[in-house]
């Protein structure tokens, strides 16, 4: 495992203010200052709570196009495979540079024009990328695959079932995800289980857990039956029979288990309303809009409203009774088969916001070490274009953000770029150098899980080498 | 390096001897040393006392020194730093909390100190561009580039400040409103600490119309009714308006009436035409007229009663008792019309003719504009009642699967005419369109509206922000009083396979397309899966949606789009497993599931699916393949509604292998290729039996038993004429299996039969079964979509092209799983979306539901019932729940009914009363799991 030098890191931190061109004060950094002067202490204080947060950006986000490498020969075979599509080869200008602490074969880098935000975030050293992660079974090398007996996850550049391994990790085909099963190990920790694994977006795989159950809370927080708040049509006998009559086992299964829903969001809905902070200035901030490059507007940032419910729960946790909880949120729209100059823009922007105004919330919580985001998505795409767009890939570039990041690096090895290099299985799509495992298993230490816990979450962790942890956390 | 006063340097040598000896409290040397002039080696000279971020500032000494800042040698990135010559930097960003620092001079040879206060001020802002650089008069968000911007930067519009967004250090957002044209200076300014102003960029106000927008709160009225037309006036500081409806300045008693505040009020007869024009005028600019079509609709009628309430088998004479009848109106008789004579608005004479003994229903249809029907009367032929071809039970629960619900005059039809009948009648009416009602609307909204001719006002309407409503009015109107409600049903289950989406950005610009497709998918519904998989794959929408529009061949730098090609394949045709024709998947050596398909048949079906784009009236130029100038161009015609045509310069001619059929290269035959692509996956053995299982999940069962789907797959190979993919066929089979129909059978019994019901049906069946009506006739109920406050999905707006839930959905930790079953409708099932339904019901149930609470349901025949609870439980058992309601339930609901007290004496007091009992046995009913659970 690569050690770390904490204090050249601390320099490197701090020296890059000055050094990195153009940079001033954003508003969160300009708070964040201002703040970590008058609380410096408080981050001391923090009780020992700690989330991971999952941001699933669904569809393959184009990991090319996110993170550059910008050396000369790189960047020439980017521009070269990217020249067929409209808009997709950037100019060298338009980047975000980066400085990562630790060399990649002495390339240099540069972040999406839209990605701002993630820049911002990577300088202050609070994010940091992970090179070429994917799925695998074990890691198989470009003469395995074109031998045809490597063992692979199925279907890969199929949406729904690598969004399945992605999430899933374990036996082919399983039903659970590792973020629940993390939740699973995770609720001993917790007085209250039932809020370990929170989702904003819908049922994922990912917060599926043996015993851990995932809710779903949407922006409008924790909602009441309006028939239970206040009397069915002006009677009291009438909720009374409501509350009974949706509660109500049944022996037909899909009558069942819908019941067990309605029960669950009873439950839940009480404590939750109670503890979750509103939004809003008396409450947590309302997230600012984004100005989407491809309209010019002002627009609502859909990812940042996810994360604004995401902090509410947090802000609730003591009432919660949770020191451990798992998070899901989605943004849509990454699958980008044409149109993905507009598109990715669009949706860059979107991310880099959303992710500077959630580790604002955090700092202001005094809870920036105690909280990660990460990005997963169904695979990466291919580097070579289609006529506007790319197709479905394999291995991609992820982020992850915090005051636990051990961050202003790029971590994983992140390939050589051009057709027929040593990862390239075709039109640039990547054989991943870093498996989901080991990524979800650095996450998971971090937690607080144990090895073998961890293990027992990524059954084929132990393909990987035998320390397959990232430093990603420090 | 340092500049010495000392007049000698054997002086100055000495006395740093001196120095030394004195600090060891050793006295004497000679010299009486001047504390002055040793405080003044260290003392520091400056050119100045603050500097802006980044800037340099040298400090000197007299002597050498170590310089620090705020006591660190050196400094550091964040309060700058100071090099061994004391070149001080400051940072990149002003120091917080305190944006003053101190640069430290320590004497490298004596312990002489000094210091110097230095503030680090912001930067002086730079502004390069205006977008836009120039705008019409009136409003207008502009975005200032430049660089050095820090938060709290404030744009400076003609030297006032206006509020300002902070995007980043390199822009900044302002709303500026400036209503005289001319040249306008714009400047930013930083904040304290330095706040400075950049130099001033120039924007551009050109002289701008009075714009005035109308948005009016539906564009069709029932009469007496009220709509609100909301004016926005932009490019003028007056707002005023001259209101006209037909030309007459605030309208009269005959065309309807409009307020100063664009209130208009309906007539209470429809008008000859029934549509209205209401004109805006600027009373700044009386050039800047603006106009809003709206439809004046006959009433909802009502119906109290019909006498007598009992007649003999054969012709009699019923006299029908309501209000707001309307010369041609028509009395149903279930659901049928019969011969009816207008009397006034409140009578009607009808001439019932019951063939058999036992209860009929009676409504009343008003005709069009705005057709509506009214609640039922339920009439009796005395006598023993024959048995049914279908028991009244039966029907309701067939009618739960094939449609999106029954009323009791569905229920009854079904139950006289037998299936055979009601498939026959289904198959022969026609699909009710959704693209004449969105072309209609878009023209009366398209102001002024586009000449035929005109290329340009055409291309304009080619892309259209905000038209959702151009479909989602159409398709709740269908979907809740169309004929064709088998068609219906199955389209909409149709359109959850061949997903297109409007959340999708470019296909959301066109609704006339999305109206189109979803139409496409009506008409094939009931012809044959090969003319399905035909016209989506040449559907310009679906084109959009999965890329294959303009999809090029590749060359050395680009690859054709795989989009398509994949998901033709998982989703349409075959699947991601070989299939036993039980739908058990086939399983190798090992007893692991055998892939259809790989890697390699994607790449190669992708080039058979290039070479496919607008269809340009002949013009396969580079311009048409890019869709340039496609346009609108008017009524049933236009590039959002025409198939996809072949271009063969664009299309590969590669070799294409897939599935194990290989279309040589050669010359370019785009249309040939595509027949041999959807041919292979067409009669591919996968087919029958993946597209037969998901329709059987959408209609009846989300687990069918191996022998119900084998049944089903075999009639989709060869319906019994040798035809293969014969959907009505199938339908048919799906519907009338044992496995749908027998309540008898054990597979009905079993605790794994049956599915989780969409939500979106579970609305249409409430309102289908009591008679939803549209306050304006639009059926604005909008998208249905959201989790908290609708009903978590709604038709051609799925979030992917996976639909809403995927087909082979399991349920982590449920009792589901444990069976080894699937459970697709419960991916949408959650803590959340369960309360949303519940609430969304409620209120559909109250006040109404949608935009404005356009629909409503009266509740007339139920609250009729009220006074008699078990009458009424009855009527709603039948209803919602096909009779099958369990006692326990029934008991609950009764004492919540019967807890409601019907007072005595006020008439009103009563029926409220009666009324709030039918909304409590209804909604009860529709809350409960026996409901949301389908079997």
């Amino acid at each position: 495992m690569r050690k770390i030098d904490h204090s050249r890191r601390q320099f490197m931190k701090t020296a890059s203010y000055a050094a990195a061109a153009g940079v001033t004060a954003s508003p969160l950094l300009h708070s964040m200052r201002a703040l970590a002067a008058m609380s410096s202490h408080s981050a001391a204080a923090a009780t020992d709570y700690r989330a991971i947060v999952c941001v699933y950006l669904q569809g393959g986000n184009d990991g090319h196009g996110t993170l550059i490498a910008t050396d000369p020969d790189s960047f020439a075979a980017f521009t070269q495979a990217r020249s067929g599509a409209e808009g997709l080869a950037y100019p060298l200008s338009q980047l975000l540079p980066i400085s990562p602490v630790t060399s990649q074969s002495g390339r240099t880098f540069a972040l999406n024009p839209y990605l701002g935000g993630i820049q911002n975030l990577f300088n202050a050293g609070r994010c940091a990328l992970v090179a070429n992660t994917g799925t695998l079974i074990e890691p198989i090398t470009k003469q395995q695959w074109n031998s045809g007996n490597a063992p692979l996850p199925r279907s890969l550049f199929s949406h729904f079932d690598q969004t399945n391994a992605w999430e899933a990790i374990a036996a082919d085909g399983a039903n659970r995800g590792w973020g629940g099963r993390m939740a699973d190990l995770f609720e001993s920790m917790n007085s209250n289980a039932s809020f370990t694994c929170i989702s904003t977006s819908g049922t994922s795989l990912f917060l599926s857990g043996q015993t851990a159950f995932q809710l779903r809370v949407s922006d409008a927080g924790a909602l009441q039956a309006n028939g239970l708040a206040n009397p069915l049509f002006g009677s009291a006998q009438g909720t009374a029979a409501l509350q009974s009559i949706i509660s109500a086992d049944s022996d037909n299964l899909f009558a069942k288990e819908y019941a067990v829903i309605v029960r669950r969001s009873l439950a839940a809905q009480a404590a939750l309303a109670a503890a979750m902070a509103p939004a809003g200035p008396t409450g947590v901030p309302n997230p600012t809009q984004f100005l989407d490059p491809a309209t010019n507007m002002l627009t609502n940032n859909g990812l940042a409203q996810s994360l604004q419910t995401v902090a509410r729960v947090i802000s609730g946790r003591t009432a919660l009774g949770v020191s451990r909880q798992v998070f899901f949120v989605q943004l849509g729209g990454f699958d980008t088969h044409d149109t993905q100059a507009k598109r990715h823009s669009t949706l860059l922007s979107q991310l880099g916001a959303a992710f500077e105004y959630f580790d604002q919330l955090m700092i202001t919580a005094g809870l920036s070490s105690n909280v990660t985001l990460f990005t997963v998505s169904d695979f990466g795409r291919t580097l070579t274009a289609n006529s506007d767009g790319t197709d479905h890939g394999w291995g991609s570039h992820h982020i992850v953000a915090g005051g636990g990041v051990a961050g202003q690096d790029i971590y994983g090895e992140y390939p050589v770029v051009g057709a027929n290099q040593a990862n390239d299985v075709g039109a640039g799509r990547l054989i991943p150098t870093t498996a989901v495992e080991q990524y979800g298993g650095t996450l998971g230490r971090w937690m607080g899980l144990s090895d073998s816990q961890i293990r027992e979450v990524f059954p084929n962790f132990g393909n990987f080498g035998s320390s397959p942890y990232l430093g990603l956390m420090g | 390096m340092w500049t010495a006063n000392l007049s000698t340097k054997r002086q100055s040598s000495t006395a740093a001897f001196c120095l030394a000896m004195a600090s060891l409290t050793i006295t004497g040397c000679g010299f009486s040393i001047n504390e002055a002039a040793v405080i003044k080696l260290s003392a520091i000279q400056a050119t100045g006392n603050n500097l802006r971020v980044t800037q340099t500032m040298q400090f000197k000494t007299e002597a050498p020194v170590i310089w620090s800042v705020n006591g660190i040698p050196g400094g550091n990135a964040e309060i700058g730093t100071i090099s061994s010559t004391g070149v001080y930097t400051a940072p990149g960003i002003v120091p917080l909390p305190n944006n003053q620092v101190t640069i430290g001079s320590s004497a490298e040879i004596y312990p002489s100190k000094g210091s110097y206060g230095v503030s680090v001020l912001n930067p002086i802002p730079i502004v390069t561009t205006i977008t836009p650089g120039s705008f019409s008069e009136g409003m207008a968000q502009i975005v200032v580039n430049g660089s050095a911007f820090v938060y709290g930067a404030q744009i400076f519009w003609n030297g006032a400040a206006v509020p300002t967004t902070y995007i980043s250090g390199t822009q900044l957002v302002a709303v500026i409103t400036e209503n005289t044209p001319g040249t306008y200076p714009v400047t930013v300014v930083n904040p304290d600490p330095g706040s400075a102003s950049s130099k001033s960029v120039n924007a551009l106000v050109q002289p701008g119309q009075v714009v005035v927008l109308l948005q009016p709160s539906e564009t069709s009225v029932r009469v007496n009714n009220t709509i609100t037309i909301t004016p926005t006036v932009t490019g003028s500081q007056d707002t005023a308006l001259n209101w006209t409806v037909n030309g007459v300045a605030g309208g009269n008693a005959q065309i309807g009436t409009i307020s100063a505040k664009g209130v208009y009020t309906a007539p209470a007869v429809v008008p000859n035409p029934n549509l209205v024009v209401v004109q805006a005028t600027s009373v700044d600019n009386p050039n800047s007229v603006t106009i809003v079509n709206v439809q004046v609709l006959n009433p909802v009628p009502t119906l109290l009663n019909a006498t007598p309430s009992t007649v003999n088998i054969g012709s009699s004479s019923v006299v029908l008792t309501g209000g707001s009848f309307i010369s041609g109106a028509t009395v149903l008789e279930n659901g049928s019309p019969i011969p009816t004579q207008f009397n006034s608005s409140t009578q009607l004479t009808a001439t019932v003719d019951p063939a058999v003994a036992g209860p009929f229903d009676l409504q009343v249809l008003n005709p069009d504009p705005g057709a509506a029907v009214s609640a039922d009367v339920v009439e009796q032929v005395p006598g023993t009642p024959p048995t049914p071809l279908v028991l009244p039970q039966d029907a309701s629960r067939f009618l739960m699967q094939a449609t999106f619900g029954g009323s009791e005059a569905d229920i009854n039809h079904l139950s006289t005419i037998g299936y055979n009948a009601w498939f026959a009648e289904q198959f022969a009416v026609p699909n009710t369109l959704h693209e004449p009602y969105a072309e209609r609307e878009i023209m009366l909204n398209t102001q002024p509206a586009c000449a035929p001719t005109d290329a340009t006002c055409n291309q304009k309407l080619f892309l259209q922000t905000g038209g959702d409503a151009y479909f989602e009015q159409p398709f709740w109107s269908s979907a809740l009083t169309g004929k064709d409600a088998l068609r219906k049903r199955v389209q909409f289950a149709l359109s959850e396979l061949f997903v297109i989406s409007s959340q999708d950005a470019i296909v959301g610009q066109m609704p006339r397309g999305v109206a189109n497709y979803y139409d496409m998918l009506g008409n094939d519904a009931f012809t044959n899966y090969r003319q399905l998989l035909q016209d989506v794959t040449l559907s310009p929408m679906m084109g959009i949606y999965l890329s294959i529009l303009a999809n090029d061949k590749g060359d050395a730098t680009r690859d054709p789009d795989e989009n398509y090609a994949r998901e033709v394949m998982q989703l349409l045709t075959i699947g991601l497993n070989q299939l036993n024709p039980d739908g058990t998947p086939q399983l190798d050596g090992s007893g692991n599931p055998i892939p259809t398909y790989g890697l390699n048949d994607v790449v190669g079906m992708a080039k058979i699916f290039t070479g496919f784009s607008w269809n340009m009236n002949g013009n396969t130029s580079d311009q048409a393949w890019s869709g340039y100038g496609a346009s609108y161009a008017g009524p049933g015609y236009g590039q959002d509604l025409l198939p996809l045509v072949p271009y063969p310069a664009h299309h590969s001619t590669d070799e294409k292998d897939f599935l194990g059929v290989t279309v040589p290269a050669g010359g370019s035959d785009p249309s040939g290729d595509l027949k041999v692509a959807l041919d292979t996956l067409f009669n591919h053995p996968n087919t029958p039996i993946f597209v037969s299982k998901q329709l059987i999940q959408h209609l009846v069962t989300s687990n069918p038993s191996p022998a119900y789907l084998q049944r089903v797959a075999a009639v989709f190979k060869d319906n019994g004429q040798g035809v293969r993919g014969d959907m009505q066929a199938v339908i048919t089979a799906i519907l009338m299996d044992d496995e749908a129909r027998n309540t008898n059978a054990p597979t009905f019994a079993s605790p794994n039969y049956g599915r989780v019901q969409e939500p979106l049906v579970r609305f249409a069946h409430m309102a289908r079964a009591f008679t939803a009506e549209s306050r304006s006739g639009a059926f604005d109920v909008g998208s249905t979509e959201d989790p908290a406050y609708g009903f978590a999905e709604m038709a051609s707006r799925a979030p992917s092209i996976f639909n809403w839930f995927a087909p082979g959905y399991i349920p982590a930790g449920t009792s589901i799983e444990q069976a080894g079953l699937t459970a697709p409708e419960m991916e949408i099932t959650d803590v959340t979306t369960v309360i949303g339904y519940l609430n969304s019901m409620q209120a559909a149930l109250s006040g109404g539901y949608g935009n404005n609470n356009d629909l409503y349901m009266t509740l007339a025949t139920e609250t009729a019932l009220a006074n008699n609870p078990d009458a009424l439980l009855d009527r709603v058992n039948l209803l919602l729940l096909a009779g099958n309601m369990s006692s326990t339930l029934r008991s609950q609901i009764l004492a919540a009914v019967n807890a409601i007290s019907v007072p005595a004496g006020d008439a009103n007091a009563i029926n409220q009363a009666l009324l709030t009992r039918a909304q409590t046995a209804i909604f009860l009913t529709v809350a409960s799991s026996e409901y949301t659970a389908q079997h």
